[in-house]
């Protein structure tokens, strides 16, 4: 069983309920890494076979693969 | 462009025309055909409806006689004894003469009358066809045109050199401030030399703003900032770490980089100015480590810092490549969105993978959320810069609009201190500065309203808006 870093959005709707949503996510095996309130987003890792019932959950919108970024090095002509 | 003489007769005249370089004058002085180099006549203006007065007062002050343009022009290209002393182009109220410096110092004087019909005399130029663009990408593209060695072929090419000359004429009487050259409709000084400001705040009529981001909070994402720089001096800066283990302090340059352009002092301690928004309070959040990686974790965490200390603008020249087809990230739509509402204004680089013409890859992720604002790079030539990604995914991943990107000087960590680069993370910076002035100048506009106020004021290309968006960004007046 992988575990995938993942960023979940919380949905509009749901914003003022944030801490409960987050909770019913903790139940279903997410760590929480940050609760980015503001932003209305959950950062945090999950097994992969558990992001498709993490998506069913209330209140949860779009779970990602979170990224990785690279920019070029100090002496690169193009940055 | 001169056409190629394709019968013998136009060949003959050509030649004939070539060494008689003098365009059907009476020869007296030849003078060597080198860029800039003038003939030996005078150009001089005449007030509109004193034409005729005009052309007496030239005939009295230099002895030579003007010779009406339609029957001067049938004596160009073709040897004669009686070739005219000065040719009078009526509608256009100028003449052409030849003579010696002191009879013209004559017509000058006339000038200096209120009521004179003589507005400006000037030496008239030999002028060239310019060499045709090559369609290999940088360094090529952004070079001064060139200027070949040998005049004009033939009378026609000779007669533009003329009209040329004369709009110069005009251009510098009714201007009162020198020769302009136009880049795209967009006045610059003649080879944008950088000794004052750097070509990127010229063309985006930044040294004539009267704003400076007083009272606006711009956050700049990426990997910190030389704290110490002494160009920020003084300066309000608010920063955080997001990358664990590392304090903000820039060990890679990029983000004093972006800080620089977007933010930079009024009067550097080396000039040329290379920073828009000098009173902005500066906010620099680490989501970058000195590597220059990051996650989106920490991006995510930089962005609500942002929106939490009430930022207006957040400048991020980061991303990821997009493919083409791929669909934009609805979990940083849902974020842009919510900055937006929240009053911020998100602004990413297009990203820098393309190598035009040949190859043009999609707008980078983030930058390709419809609610995050995606910058390209241009030129000095005010061309797309070839790295630069176009707008090719269909819903969203556009480009918003364009900024200076190509050898872009600006701030760098001691002891280099300044560092000139290229990239759409320049450009970006270039936006995020003038956003800050635009959010000054309307205290009321955050958010979207912003947004569309930066799109509003850009100067519209001839480029297409794949490339450029609403086009090359300008600051408020």
């Amino acid at each position: 069983m992988a575990k995938l870093n993942v960023t979940v959005s919380i949905q509009d709707e749901h914003l003022s309920q944030f801490p409960e949503v987050v909770d019913g996510m903790k139940k279903n095996g997410f760590e929480v890494d940050q609760e980015l309130k503001s932003l209305g987003v959950v950062t945090g890792k999950i097994d992969s076979e558990k992001v498709h019932a993490l998506r069913g959950l209330k209140g949860v919108g779009k779970v990602e693969e979170s990224r990785s970024y690279q920019i070029a090095p100090p002496e690169s002509e193009i940055q | 462009m001169p056409k190629n003489p394709t019968s013998e007769s136009e060949t003959s005249k050509i030649r004939r025309f070539e060494t008689g370089a003098t365009g059907g004058f009476a020869t007296t002085r030849p003078t060597a055909a080198m860029p800039g180099g003038t003939t030996g006549r005078f150009l001089v203006l005449l007030r509109e409806g004193a034409t005729d007065e005009g052309a007496t007062t030239i005939e009295k002050r230099t002895g030579k006689k003007l010779t009406a343009a339609t029957k001067a022009l049938s004596t160009l290209g073709i040897e004669s004894e009686q070739r005219p002393e000065g040719i009078l182009f009526e509608t256009l109220g100028v003449a052409v003469v030849e003579s010696p410096p002191e009879e013209i110092q004559g017509v000058m004087a006339e000038a200096a009358g209120e009521s004179s019909p003589i507005l400006h005399v000037e030496p008239e130029r030999y002028v060239y066809a310019l060499a045709a663009p090559t369609l290999v990408p940088a360094p090529l593209e952004e070079e001064e045109p060139v200027l070949p060695a040998q005049p004009a072929a033939t009378p026609f090419e000779y007669l533009l050199g003329y009209r040329d000359a004369v709009n110069h004429v005009v251009a510098r009487v009714i201007d009162r401030s020198g020769a302009v050259e136009e880049l795209e409709g967009i006045p610059v000084t003649a080879a944008l030399t950088e000794t004052q400001f750097t070509w990127g705040l010229q063309v985006t009529r930044v040294p004539s703003s009267h704003f400076s981001g007083k009272g606006v909070r711009v956050a700049i994402l990426d990997t910190g900032m030389d704290l110490g720089h002494p160009d920020f001096a003084g300066r309000n800066i608010v920063s955080q770490s997001f990358i664990a283990g590392q304090p903000v302090q820039d060990g890679h340059g990029h983000g004093t980089h972006c800080i620089g352009t977007s933010c930079g002092p009024r009067q550097p301690g080396i000039l040329p100015r290379y920073g828009i928004a000098f009173n902005a309070e500066i906010h620099v959040g680490k989501v970058l480590n000195n590597q220059g990686s990051g996650t989106d974790a920490q991006i995510l965490a930089g962005i609500e810092w942002a929106i939490r200390n009430k930022c207006a603008v957040v400048s991020m020249s980061l991303g990821a490549p997009a493919q083409l087809g791929q669909p934009f990230s609805p979990v940083f739509e849902h974020v842009g969105r919510r900055s937006l509402a929240a009053g911020t204004l998100i602004i990413a680089a297009a990203g820098n993978d393309s190598q035009r013409p040949q190859d043009i890859e999609p707008v980078s992720h983030p930058a390709n959320c419809p609610s995050i604002m995606a910058v390209a790079a241009l030129n000095r030539n005010i061309h797309v810069s070839f790295f630069s990604n176009g707008g090719l995914n269909p819903n969203g991943g556009q480009v918003d609009i364009a900024a200076p990107g190509r050898n872009v000087r600006s701030s760098w960590p001691r002891p280099m201190m300044y560092n000139t680069i290229s990239g759409t993370s320049m450009a970006t910076p270039h936006v995020a500065g003038i956003a800050a002035l635009l959010a000054e100048a309307h205290p009321q506009a955050r958010g979207l309203a912003l947004w569309t106020l930066v799109t509003q004021h850009a100067r519209h290309l001839a480029s297409p808006s794949r490339d450029v968006g609403a086009g090359l960004v300008q600051a408020p007046q």
